[in-house]
């Protein structure tokens, strides 16, 4: 009988969380990640409305200047972000940074393999196998220390996949409750230990969250409709609870606006504002906001010019967003220009490796951790 | 180095043309025995099987089995079991499709009408979807060939096309279904070869608009990446060119949704792909991926982990299987037995290694069990519980698949299931049958319990209100999250025991009140009325009004009546809405030398600086003069020159528009003829092209011209642009004037009638479904109570022996359902 690996199983959720932990104290600080899932379109987020070339491109979906909210100059003249994002006004130089041009080498223009890209770090060209959370997250917490090392909250364990440490996906906490835990038994079949394992984590970890989670404190905000909000809301519960789980993924449907962009974009803008700054004004009055840092990312930008659809096609570099307490609002790096694409694409100008770095250092004392890409734009990014 | 360095240059430089061109090698196309006995590969030695085999071999080609399968399997030899499935593989449906799938609702009316009747349609094709899912899990529970349903299933999480990303076009989503369906077991080339031009994909990838002048590449990528050859096989190069080639496949929904080429839209020319250069279409796209070696492995691949096991295959069994592909010419069948045959199919380091999907695990449970105490609602639900929505995947590369289905929020609702299913199974009682007048159609949302309601009856015998009940398939929101959309509704049939005086009596209305509501920020409770039947009549809850309503939502109230999102009431005036029926169905007469037609509308109009300016007109349903069309749609244009006339194309009626089209009739590049007919001032060219027709041709065409007078110019192409509202109204006028023209006059001058109103017509034929939703659910070979069950099991052994993929302590079937090792295969 051959042997056969089974590495892809042990994987995420793990089967041992003894690491080799140089672990700092832990500080209470949490990431959440945002995958604004399908890609926005970054062009029609923040936009370049009085650019020839932007309007040349964007025939029929460019957005006029009444449109946008002005943010400042840029090297593509001033730049607005979309007007249905007003619900983030108090947000606008004071915590929220806007980064242009953020993107790899390469571009993989698949929705599938350029995600798994941005879960590892990898780019067009060079492919990492481990998950750049799961790698930094549990070299920085024991698992002693923590309830989970991650929880997805769009019960998908995507970003985790490559993890050995303690993570959790689900769509709603009350989730877990009423769980049979089967005894754990030696078993030769990995997929059967696998089950018993998850199984085993989900019921200890969902006592010990139970027990917390009773201590959550109400919403001081109301969070608006919508499933990011529900996501968010979680979000919420878990940190204000004083349970520990340093990273958190969420999801917002709905960016591959490959067609009649003109009117489902602005929806989809209007929603994010719109739990974002519930989720911002919820963590500032229940005291959490400063341990709190959101970044946003997508699978790729989107073609600078239109398609024949009103819509756009899967592109290159894109326009993201970090937020939090400690976040020095503004613009960061600078917007590609748009009479330098190439191949119809625009070139990005910073590398979201560099993004990774930064947190890495500065919000967990990790300063080795990307190193190569540190982008010295990004210094001044947290107040930390 | 120099040279290697310049080959270097040129590759890149080339791009498309790295790859190796790979020529179309005639190969024999062989037969699975052909390949079995011409291959040095060896294959598994026949033996007896024993109970523990034949469930193994059934579990992992189709779904886990019932005691009487298993034995049934166990008296063969493993030869004869594998020749007994690939002979019985079929994908005829044995339980019959909703009668809906036959019906064209005209999707092209939903352009036209107003938001309130688009509303309307599209929930109605919402919610013929969630019949479908019902209809698919009958019918794999039911199906005495499993293995072909679970080809289905593996094909259709393979070439996706969602419906979520369909436009609410149910019955696309159908024709794709039935494409799988024709395909799965056999002509794998016939089914790539179909998806070029099936509706479903051309809508779900954008296809539609792919034009010479705005490519749009998804479809191409896609069927590229995911559908056919896998990531890696191919270039961008391969992909922007491959886009060129599908560009003109689109789809119309005139006569029911179909496949259209748009000539117009096709970017001819050469085209470079996959290193093959001709002059290619989207139809020739298929055969040059399928030349390549890569679209054989892909498949091979695929069914590996569907069949064979989630661990990775040696890389030579891939390479053997791969030529067997090549050489069977990709019929399914054929390479399922070169599979099946094969010493790793039967290497019992595979055994339970496969992750049985949410849908393989819930009908298994029903199959094995033979037990129908949950009903086909409750099963779609819990397969929704566990992650797996059917014909929606979230994404065009459907689901992962594998260990993915034991994520832990998977996890924890397949291990709800289990122990309810189990329990349900033990505590069954037969199920009482009672004969009502009245059912309705519900679907909701649970939040802290299930949505509880209570139905009023109002008759001649006053008003009857019946005990409060409570909605059981409700989606649980607090431990699932809300319904994402509206077609993941899942809606049931539900009969309304009333006291007999009221059940003999006539009713004038029916109440529906959702009775306590609730909500937090987590989730939400809420109660959906699709519809209601009383004798056999079915009203769709549009037809309803809803009272209070939620605060500040006035618009939504009025829009679905049905969707209680606050405590409320449904009601439906029953003898309102049944006069408003007789009205409207109560068909006026035509009028012999009249144009009568069920609706006369415009499509579209364009703006007035267009160069060519164009109104599109259509009537829904025309007769005149004893001739009848399904469709008779045309133009009323005013050309470069000013010239006003009337515009006719070949493909825009159903039949054609015309006996004869003339010999002078211009035809495009796609070949279609056209017929202008210029209101004046004739040019000999057109001339001719209108003296070609037939005297019963040249007296439509003169109806057709007059026939503007009667044109409203309401749809909603002008809503968007009052500027081409006014142009159009402006210029309706002079084709009137131009029209009174002694030369286009009949006598009697033909009217358009407008027979009964289309908007009312479709508003209240949209319960129909529901007729359709008395579906007999069975268990294959009959339901069986727990003892004959039991005593058809003795024989076999321990349960744990044969009910389980791995080796475990469970001392009867219930504790094998609830164990982990069932999620197995």
């Amino acid at each position: 009988m051959r042997r056969r690996t089974f590495m892809h199983l042990t994987g995420a959720l793990g089967l041992g969380w003894t690491l080799p932990g140089w672990a700092a104290a832990d500080t209470g600080r949490t990431l959440v990640l945002l995958h604004l899932k399908g890609a926005n379109d970054g062009l029609n987020t923040l936009i370049p409305f009085d650019n020839d070339d932007y309007k040349k491109l964007r025939p029929k979906i460019a957005l006029p200047k009444s449109e946008a909210i002005e943010m400042g100059d840029s090297a593509v003249g001033p730049l607005g972000l979309h007007q249905r994002m007003a619900a983030l006004d108090a947000s606008f130089n004071n915590d929220l940074a806007v980064l242009p041009g953020v993107g790899y080498p390469s571009q993989n223009r698949s929705h599938f393999k350029s995600v798994k890209l941005w879960a590892t770090g990898s780019d067009g060209i060079r492919a990492n196998r481990k998950g750049w959370l799961v790698d930094a997250v549990e070299r920085q917490f024991a698992a002693e220390s923590i309830e989970l090392h991650g929880a997805s909250l769009d019960g998908s364990l995507e970003v985790f996949r490559a993890g050995n440490g303690r993570y959790l996906s689900m769509a709603r906490l009350s989730q877990l409750t009423g769980l049979n835990v089967s005894k754990s038994m030696e078993q030769s079949n990995g997929l059967l230990n696998l089950v018993q394992n998850r199984t085993q984590t989900l019921s200890e970890t969902s006592q010990a969250l139970e027990a917390k989670l009773s201590r959550a404190r109400r919403l001081p905000v109301r969070m608006p409709h919508g499933e990011l909000s529900a996501q968010l809301t979680e979000v919420i519960r878990l940190i204000s609870s004083g349970a520990r789980v340093p990273v958190m993924h969420v999801t917002l449907d709905g960016f591959d606006t490959h067609e009649g962009q003109l009117w489902r974009h602005p929806r989809l803008l209007e929603e994010l504002s719109e739990s974002l700054a519930a989720f911002r004004q919820n963590l500032i009055r229940l005291g959490h906001w400063d341990e709190t840092l959101l970044m946003t990312y997508a699978e790729f930008g989107r073609r600078a010019g239109e398609n024949g659809s009103e819509g756009t096609d899967h592109g290159t570099a894109n326009t993201h967003f970090v937020m939090g307490g400690k976040v020095r609002g503004g613009m960061y790096g600078e917007h590609p220009r748009l009479d330098r694409l190439e191949d119809g694409d625009m070139v990005h100008s910073m590398d979201y490796r560099a993004i990774y770095q930064t947190i890495s250092s500065h919000w967990w004392g990790d300063p080795l951790a990307w190193a190569e890409y540190s982008d010295p734009r990004l210094a001044g990014l947290l107040r930390v | 180095m120099w040279r290697g360095m310049l080959v270097a240059l040129f590759a890149s430089v080339l791009g498309g043309c790295q790859t190796v061109a790979t020529k179309p090698v005639q190969v024999e196309i062989m037969s699975a025995s052909d390949w079995r006995q011409s291959t040095s590969a060896p294959q598994v030695e026949d033996a007896l099987l024993s109970p523990s085999d034949a469930a193994s071999f059934l579990r992992r080609t189709g779904f886990e089995p019932s005691p009487g399968e298993v034995m049934a399997a166990s008296q063969l030899t493993r030869h004869q079991l594998i020749q007994q499935t690939l002979q019985g593989l079929s994908t005829r449906p044995v339980v019959s499709p909703p009668d809906w799938v036959r019906d064209d609702p005209r999707y092209w009316l939903r352009g036209l009408m107003d938001e309130e009747f688009r509303q309307a349609f599209n929930n109605a094709r919402a919610a013929e979807v969630g019949q479908l899912r019902q209809w698919w899990v009958q019918q794999m529970v039911q199906t005495p060939s499993p293995m072909a349903e679970r080809l289905v299933l593996f094909f259709d999480n393979r070439l996706v096309a969602g419906f979520s990303g369909l436009n609410d076009n149910s019955h696309a989503l159908w024709q794709h279904h039935q494409l799988i369906r024709d395909h799965a077991t056999g002509d794998y080339r016939g089914l790539i070869q179909g998806l070029v031009r099936d509706p479903a994909v051309l809508m779900y990838l954008d296809n539609d608009r792919n034009t010479k002048d705005a490519p749009n590449e998804n479809l191409a990528r896609e069927i590229m990446e995911l559908y056919v050859l896998g990531e890696g096989n191919y270039t961008e190069a391969d992909v922007k060119q491959a886009a060129r080639a599908l560009t003109g496949y689109g789809f119309t929904d005139l006569g029911g949704t179909r496949f259209q080429l748009q000539g117009w839209n096709i970017a001819g020319g050469s085209k470079s792909i996959l290193g093959q250069r001709g002059q290619f279409d989207g139809d020739d796209l298929p055969r040059i991926l399928l030349d390549q070696r890569a679209a054989a492995e892909h498949l091979v691949r695929g069914l590996w982990y569907e069949f064979v096991s989630t661990q990775a295959p040696e890389p030579a069994v891939i390479d053997q299987w791969t030529d067997a592909a090549i050489a069977l010419d990709y019929r399914i069948d054929h390479l399922l037995d070169v599979i099946l045959y094969s010493p790793e199919f039967w290497d019992p380091a595979h055994l339970g290694y496969g992750v049985k999907s949410p849908v393989e695990f819930v009908v298994g449970a029903v199959r094995a069990t033979q037990s129908a105490h949950l009903s086909p609602v409750a099963l779609v639900s819990a397969i929704q519980g566990q992650g797996q929505n059917l014909f929606d995947p979230p994404d065009v590369s459907g689901y992962a698949g594998g260990v993915n289905w034991l994520a832990p929020e998977f996890l924890v609702e397949r291990q709800a299931f289990a122990r309810s299913f189990a329990q349900g199974w033990m505590d069954k009682t037969p199920e009482q049958n009672f004969d009502t007048p009245l059912y309705l159609l519900l679907g909701g949302e649970a939040y802290f319990g299930p949505p509880a309601y209570e139905v009023t009856v109002v008759g001649e015998h006053g008003r009857w209100t019946g005990s409060a009940s409570e909605l059981e398939h409700a989606r649980d929101t607090e431990r699932l999250g809300r319904y994402q959309d509206d077609s993941e509704i899942e809606w049931a049939r539900i009969p309304i025991q009333l006291p007999s005086h009221i059940s003999a009596g006539e009713a004038t209305a029916l109440e529906v009140r959702f009775m306590f509501d609730a909500a937090g920020s987590t989730g939400d409770r809420n109660l959906f009325v699709g519809g209601a039947q009383w004798r056999g009549q079915s009203f769709a809850a549009n037809l309803g009004t809803q009272t209070p309503g939620c605060r500040g939502n006035s618009e939504n109230t009025r829009r679905n009546p049905g969707k209680l999102y606050c405590a409320g009431t449904w009601r439906l005036d029953l003898q309102a809405v049944k006069s408003q029926a007789d009205q409207v169905f109560k068909t006026p007469q035509p009028v012999s030398g009249d144009l009568n037609t069920r609706g006369f509308y415009v499509r579209w109009a364009n703006a007035p600086d267009d160069r060519y300016r164009s109104m599109n007109v259509i009537f829904d349903g025309l007769e005149f003069e004893g001739r009848e069309w399904e469709i008779f749609s045309f133009k009323y244009a005013i050309d470069d020159r000013g010239t006003y006339k009337i515009d006719f194309t070949g493909d825009e009626c159903i039949p054609d528009c015309f006996t004869r089209w003339p010999a002078k009739a211009w035809r495009d590049e796609v070949g279609r003829p056209h017929v202008n007919v210029p209101y004046s001032s004739a040019d000999q060219w057109a001339y001719d092209q209108y003296n070609g027709l037939t005297k019963d041709d040249k007296r439509l065409v003169k109806a057709l011209m007059s026939a503007i007078v009667d044109l409203p110019l309401t749809s909603r192409t002008f809503e968007r642009d009052p500027a081409v509202l006014a142009f159009w109204t402006e210029t309706q006028a002079k084709f009137i004037e131009k029209s009174q023209s002694r030369r286009w006059r009949l006598s009697p001058q033909p009217k358009v009638r407008v027979l009964g109103d289309a908007r009312q017509m479709a508003m209240m034929s949209m319960g129909g479904m529901m007729n359709s939703m008395q579906m007999d659910y069975q268990v294959p070979a009959g339901e069986v109570s727990i003892q004959q069950w039991l005593d058809q099991a003795e024989p076999l052994g321990p349960a744990w022996q044969w009910g389980l993929a791995v080796q475990a302590d469970a001392s009867n079937y219930p504790e094998v359902l609830q164990h982990p090792g069932y999620y197995l295969r």
